[in-house]
């Protein structure tokens, strides 16, 4: 299915990248949702509303306005990505800051963010076609045999067939979650009310009361839930398989309208942690909570066909952001890392062979990812969480690109290395913390304040180069 | 002369009465985001009142994320129109100046109809 429209846009990396910019409103807005129905949506969402109530809620909460940074900056990247042909986020940003150190730099956060995120789907692939068969098929070779088939056509056919094969997952996931979301609950407790109510009544309410519930049981404290909805939101619209799609889309309005609607995918969220809520009371105890779908699934007598229906959504959710991942990954690390080492690049330009290359960059990650989802045994959600500590130090590179035309080149590159530091230090050492509140907003405030102040220190930026974003 | 003046008059009613609306749009942005955070879910993140079997924590930010949905669509739509009305009035603009022309061509044959031409134009200046 993801292998034929990629037959129709053109073999250059433009088509390859960005389906030579022709992405119209349901293709987008099913690339943009879909990426967010990941195995973390479909395993994650559900085992937190199980083991910690209501703060599973910080998901939507995020999410509801984590998008609309890109009403704004989304068209006018767009516009200049038509203009001078950037396909990614860091051939922006190195222009505005005159600077092919910040992409290098760029290239290398993107991969190193995009693996955790990555392995996490991988994981939750394999999981699923572990459970279906009861075993039959090992966890590692259903992570390798849903990650072959992603690997075939990201690798032929490129962005246009990530977008379909969204497209047709996305409507099966929605279907599929709203079912269960609904089924579950009446099938257990006779209703969503009555589920709530139990809950309750067995003397559960601060689970639903938010913000909910840590992991160890004790209450999420008001600190720690807003600062991860901050970071989150911010974060949200830097990862850089997002971002990238503001260059596929066909027009602004496009852009904008994608933005605007994408709330609706959000509410398709709340199916899915009733599904955590309805077990409860019925399955108390189940431990990795994650894998609580899929046990719910297994214990319940349920038609065979739908659970293979409900294991085939949660593969599809686990794959349509897998293939977005890596195809962004991939890209990135060709165009904006490898290409600019003046020696690479020409070579790559002399023998044409920049697709070819990606491709490979691309076999390279998943062989990687892969490797942490089978054989390491690292933490690989507190993994992903840093990460988004790491892209959410984007957004003050971003915003000032467009609209602050005294940010310099210095300023940029130590706002962003500064930021990722301080980000990294209370990530692994967080009893350093001044306060509890997630480690990305310290590097937040490090970020903007040196991006402020050095800017200020510094030469400005030729204004023929700024104005180019100012005016885009 | 007078699509020029128009062009004039056009920047100074519709360039200022853009940003307020931007700046409202903002703020309404981020009183959204606070109501999903500290300080203001925590003042509703109750589990009373129960509607449609829902808790509350979980209903408001149910409401937050429809308030969104319908501020953005509304922002979209407003800016949609304005484009639309932009090009209308130079649409408008560039038929008046054409019929500006035509008439004073016709002037030289009808009189009358310069005059209402011209308390025409008048009336859109003011």
């Amino acid at each position: 299915m993801g292998i034929v429209p990629g037959l129709k846009v053109s073999k250059s990396s433009e088509g390859y990248v960005a389906g030579d910019r022709s992405m119209n409103l349901l293709l987008l807005y099913f690339v943009l949702g879909a990426s967010i129905f990941s195995s973390f949506a479909f395993l994650g969402g559900p085992g937190w509303a199980y083991s910690r109530g209501v703060a599973a809620l910080y998901i939507i909460a995020y999410g509801t306005l984590g998008m609309v940074p890109l009403y704004f900056f989304g068209p006018r990247a767009r516009r200049m990505g038509v203009k001078y042909g950037y396909l990614t986020q860091a051939e922006l940003l190195s222009e505005r800051y005159q600077s092919p150190f910040l992409s290098i730099l760029l290239a290398i956060l993107t991969v190193v963010v995009l693996i955790p995120y990555l392995t996490l789907q991988m994981k939750g692939a394999g999981l699923v076609l572990n459970t279906i068969s009861d075993g039959a098929i090992p966890y590692w070779l259903g992570a390798a045999m849903a990650y072959g088939v992603v690997l075939l056509y990201v690798f032929f056919s490129g962005v246009m067939g990530v977008g379909w094969t969204n497209t047709f997952q996305g409507i099966f996931m929605l279907s599929i979650a709203w079912f269960l979301g609904l089924y579950l609950p009446k099938e257990l407790h006779g209703g969503i009310g009555p589920m709530f109510e139990a809950i309750q009544q067995e003397g559960l309410g601060n689970m639903l009361q938010a913000p909910g519930l840590q992991s160890d049981g004790s209450s999420w404290s008001w600190a720690g839930f807003s600062s991860a909805v901050m970071i989150s939101a911010i974060g949200f619209s830097m990862w850089p398989h997002f971002f990238m799609k503001t260059f596929a889309a066909k027009d602004d309005r496009t852009m904008k309208l994608t933005v605007v609607l994408y709330p609706t995918f959000q509410l398709f969220l709340l199916p899915i942690l009733f599904i955590g809520f309805s077990a409860i009371l019925s399955f108390p105890g189940i431990e990795p909570a994650d894998t609580i779908l899929p046990y719910v699934l297994r214990n319940m007598d349920l038609p065979v066909v739908l659970v293979g229906l409900v294991c085939a959504g949660t593969l599809a959710a686990s794959m349509s952001s897998g293939d977005a991942i890596l195809h962004a990954a991939g890209a990135v690390f060709v165009r904006d890392g490898l290409r600019k080492f003046p020696q690479l690049r020409t070579a790559m330009d002399q023998k044409n062979v920049e697709r070819k290359v990606i491709q490979l960059s691309i076999l390279l990650i998943s062989i990687l990812a892969y490797y942490f989802a089978v054989i390491s045994s690292t933490d690989i959600v507190s993994l992903l969480l840093g990460a988004y500590g790491g892209v959410a130090q984007l957004f003050p590179l971003v915003f000032a690109m467009f609209y602050w035309p005294s940010a310099t080149r210095l300023g940029a590159l130590t706002a962003l290395i500064s930021g990722i530091f301080v980000t990294l230090v209370f990530l692994f050492w967080p009893e350093l913390k001044p306060w509890d509140i997630h480690e990305g907003i310290y590097g937040l405030m490090v970020n903007l304040f040196s991006l402020i102040t050095v800017s200020f220190l510094t030469q400005k930026t030729d204004s023929s180069i700024v104005e180019k974003f100012t005016h885009a | 002369m007078i699509s020029k003046k128009q062009h004039g008059l056009m920047y100074s009613v519709q360039q200022p009465s853009k940003k307020p609306v931007v700046r409202w749009f903002i703020a309404f942005l981020v009183l959204i985001q606070f109501s999903l955070i500290w300080p203001i879910y925590p003042l509703v993140g109750y589990i009373e009142p129960i509607i449609l079997g829902m808790p509350f924590s979980i209903v408001w930010v149910l409401l937050c994320l429809l308030l969104s949905f319908s501020g953005l669509l509304a922002y979209f739509l407003w800016e949609e129109q304005g484009q639309k009305r932009q090009g209308q009035e130079q649409q408008r603009q560039q038929q008046q100046s054409h019929d500006v022309l035509s008439k004073v061509e016709q002037s030289k044959i009808l009189t009358k109809d310069t005059t209402t031409n011209v308390s025409f134009s008048g009336g859109v200046k003011s």
